[in-house]
């Protein structure tokens, strides 16, 4: 099953310009995965804009609630995972948390992540569907 | 303190005195989060969460610059809170 990142999380937001497509992405895959380390980098980009705890802790509340509610289940984080981002950051030339959703990404089952983020593609290690 | 009795199905009524505070509405979600054996965290969630999620992540943006940019600015305060 294919997974989802941060794009597709943003892409939640009612005035998003991609917010059409991620409905489409339900519609079109009736099972569907999401990496915990998207969650972190929202998290980090919310934090970063100085954003309060209990609005963060909202907005996760309401990604979590909307994928729970459609069935999207969560590969979870693991040590091996920070390991081997860390080691596709010695390669690969992109951010600490593009790197930790790529390994996280690598542990679903068929290696296939929705993201317009062409960065993913320098490992070689996941099949990335456009979100369009 | 309010007290409410779990009817068959495991339904449950929001007391009113919450309802009224807190401007729950028929519609909006609620995510249960187990505390411990007999505690719950029930979080209230707007039933128009793509709207809400709008408001609250206005000013988000997901370019590589941003980025950058805020993971920089980020691991550097998180490095200054350690090294106090």
């Amino acid at each position: 099953m294919p997974v989802v990142e941060s794009e597709f999380l943003l892409a939640l937001r009612a005035n998003d310009p991609k917010h059409k497509a991620a409905l489409g992405i339900f519609r079109k895959y009736p099972a569907l995965e999401v990496c915990t380390a998207a969650f972190l980098e929202i998290t980090w980009l919310l934090r970063s804009k100085n954003k309060r705890p209990n609005d963060i802790s909202l907005i996760l509340s309401l990604l979590k609630a909307e994928l729970e509610g459609r069935g999207v289940a969560e590969i979870p984080l693991t040590t091996s995972q920070i390991a081997r981002a860390h080691d596709i950051l010695t390669r690969h030339a992109m951010t600490f948390f593009d790197a930790l959703i790529l390994a996280n990404a690598e542990e679903s089952h068929d290696r296939r992540l929705i993201s317009s983020d062409n960065s993913f593609d320098k490992t070689g290690t996941v099949d990335r569907i456009p979100l369009k | 303190m309010s007290v409410s009795r779990i009817r068959p199905r495991y339904v449950v009524t929001l007391p009113r005195s919450l309802r009224r505070r807190r401007r729950v509405k028929v519609g909006d979600n609620v995510v249960w989060l187990p505390v411990s054996d007999r505690e719950f965290l029930a979080v209230v969630l707007p039933s128009d969460r793509y709207q809400v999620l709008a408001d609250l992540m206005s000013n988000i943006e997901l370019s590589a610059e941003a980025k950058l940019a805020a993971e920089t600015s980020y691991f550097s305060n998180a490095g200054k809170k350690a090294s106090r």
